[in-house]
């Protein structure tokens, strides 16, 4: 697997505030990370490091790449949605697809006029009398027209109405998405994205909580429903969370049997929102 | 790399397309409906009242210049008109750069350009290009095509009253030696007002909050504390901290005088119409007005506050 970014004791402080902590990852080829974490966890430094945006202490490698020495050589693989939408408010649309094909060497224009067919966006239309909904889609066009090798998404769908919201992940995963391309997204939504990603991070105050791919977290962790019946039995196992929907124990467990769980009740994957829930949890009492 | 300024060029005209084009075509419009206006006014007026032949009078005292006078006459015009340009250009340039800078972190757009595979040093020097280089060349245009504009319809008044425009107006009007002294005067405006534009830059690149009153204020306030400490101290430099500042910014303002101003002595204009035209004389004045200390320690000046705002933006403007 080749690693597209690596970082060891990345740290970042503002004054005495550890927005990171002593991180370390590697994220591969590939993979569709999920990067989570409550606000203010550190997620947007990370991805700020990431692009070159910020100056932080230990050592990252953005393919193999000082991001904040080599940023602008390093945008031409690199694309990125910061969680705010950023498109300047005097621009037309036909006028950023012209700058953006003049600047990109990998953009394409054909493909964000096929996407922006799809939209109700007209070619002289200016950014500021768009709504919220309709900067992203011209913003999301551009960066899925692009042929970068990691793409970084903050926030993407923050402000769009829910179908949109599907198509784009959807549209992410079909038109995008080809296995040679890396994209980390970070949300709130987390339940919107946890069936594309392939990869988990959690990060709490600037540390890295949880790191593991989807397929491990499917062996590790085990959500069951458990009747009242056999509550006594599955506290037993002693469960990292219980919560109670219609009369039943939805409980939360890691590294035990399965075969075990299923005497118990009806076992399946946990969902990542809960996950991230008992895990913080979980950090707290320790 | 070409491809990348221009684009970054084309996209300062599509933000600033009021200030760069539209504001000198305004002004020209403006003028061209005063004059005409006034044309006819008088006509009407004037006429109506029957005290005197006003228009007929002026083309009797037109009609007695000789050739040369005819000449020196219209190149007052177009030294009066360009001025007012040349004026108008740096009040637009000193706004366009403080804010260069400094809008796109306002509304955060600057995420979306750092975004782009375009390097910090590239998006600086294209503001500096625009300024420095391509408004200037815009604003000469305009000045040259109002000015024929101009000259056409004072050839459909010379006309209509029966007197010859090409004697009058086209053969004695020099069009050649006006293009010259306009794109001399925007160019040797632009090498006076370079520390300027550095300074404004470094504010607009520097500054969170507020950039003008950094701009103005500061080197205000420094230039005052320097005037009070000499007053009561012994001088220790001849360097005059409220001066200088002064005196780059009255090149900028009229670059036209900048020949005949000196700290010294100003007003100075003496014209010999054997050495050539006005025209000529304020264009070979403005450039031996280049060749002096002051422009080569302001490009030294100006060179370190525009590799300032360079870093700045790069390093440290981040959101």
């Amino acid at each position: 697997m080749t690693n597209m970014i690596t970082a060891s004791n990345l740290s970042k402080s503002y004054g005495k505030f550890k927005a990171l902590d002593n991180i370390n990852l590697k994220i591969g080829k590939g993979k569709i990370v999920g990067l989570i974490g409550p606000n203010g966890a550190g997620k947007t430094t990370l991805l700020k490091a990431m692009l070159g945006l910020t100056k932080y202490t230990g050592d990252l490698e953005v393919m193999g790449v000082n991001p904040f020495k080599d940023r602008a050589k390093l945008m031409e693989d690199i694309c990125f949605i910061a969680d705010v939408a950023v498109l300047p408010k005097w621009i037309q649309v036909d006028q950023v697809l012209d700058f953006v094909e003049q600047t990109h060497p990998k953009f394409s224009r054909e493909k964000a006029e096929k996407f922006l067919k799809k939209t109700k966006l007209g070619n002289k239309q200016k950014v500021k009398d768009m709504s919220k909904g309709m900067i992203v889609q011209l913003h999301l066009a551009i960066v899925m027209s692009i042929e970068a090798k990691i793409l970084v998404l903050d926030e993407p769908t923050l402000g769009l109405d829910i179908i949109y919201r599907k198509d784009f992940y959807d549209n992410l995963l079909n038109d995008y998405f080809d296995h040679e391309r890396t994209i980390i997204i970070t949300t709130h939504q987390v339940e919107e994205v946890e069936h594309i990603l392939t990869d988990l991070l959690f990060i709490k105050d600037g540390e890295i909580v949880l790191d593991s791919d989807m397929e491990e977290l499917t062996n590790q962790y085990f959500e069951v429903m458990v009747s009242s019946d056999n509550y006594k039995d599955a506290m037993s196992f002693q469960p990292l969370n219980t919560r109670k929907i219609f009369g039943k124990h939805v409980m939360l467990f890691k590294n035990v049997n399965r075969g075990e769980l299923e005497a118990l009740g009806e076992v399946q994957r946990p969902g990542v929102a809960d996950l991230f829930v008992a895990l913080l949890r979980e950090e707290e009492q320790s | 790399m070409i491809k990348t300024m221009k684009a970054l060029i084309q996209r300062e005209f599509w933000e600033h397309k009021g200030a760069f084009i539209k504001t000198p075509i305004i002004i020209s419009i403006v003028m061209l409906v005063l004059i005409v206006g006034g044309y006819f006014t008088s006509l009407f007026l004037v006429d109506k009242t029957g005290s005197g032949e006003f228009t007929k009078q002026g083309l009797q005292e037109l009609g007695k210049l000789t050739q040369n006078q005819l000449s020196v006459f219209w190149s007052g015009q177009i030294v009066g008109l360009s001025t007012l340009f040349i004026f108008v250009l740096f009040i637009v340039l000193f706004f366009y750069i403080l804010g260069s800078l400094y809008n796109d972190r306002k509304d955060q757009s600057i995420l979306f350009w750092k975004s782009l595979p375009v390097s910090d040093f590239q998006t600086v020097a294209s503001k500096l290009v625009t300024a420095c280089l391509v408004v200037p060349l815009v604003y000469t245009v305009v000045v040259m095509l109002f000015s024929l504009v101009l000259m056409v319809f004072i050839s459909i008044v010379l006309l209509a009253h029966g007197a010859n425009p090409i004697d009058l107006v086209w053969s004695p009007v020099n069009i050649f030696e006006g293009l010259l002294l306009v794109l001399t005067g925007v160019y040797t405006q632009m090498l006076w007002a370079l520390p300027i534009y550095a300074w404004l830059i470094f504010c607009s690149s520097f500054r969170k909050k507020r950039p003008f009153l950094f701009a103005v204020f500061v080197p205000a306030g420094i230039a005052l504390a320097w005037y009070w400490i000499n007053m009561f101290s012994f001088k220790f430099t001849d360097f005059n901290m409220f001066k200088k500042p002064l005196f780059y910014l009255a090149h900028s303002v009229l670059p036209y005088a900048s020949g005949s101003m000196s700290e010294k002595v100003t007003g100075n204009f003496h014209f010999n119409f054997d050495d050539g035209t006005p025209v000529s004389q304020l264009t070979s004045n403005m450039l031996s007005s280049l060749m002096s200390l002051e422009v080569l320690y302001g490009l030294i000046f100006a060179g370190i506050f525009i590799a300032l705002a360079i870093w700045v933006r790069r390093y440290r403007n981040t959101t």
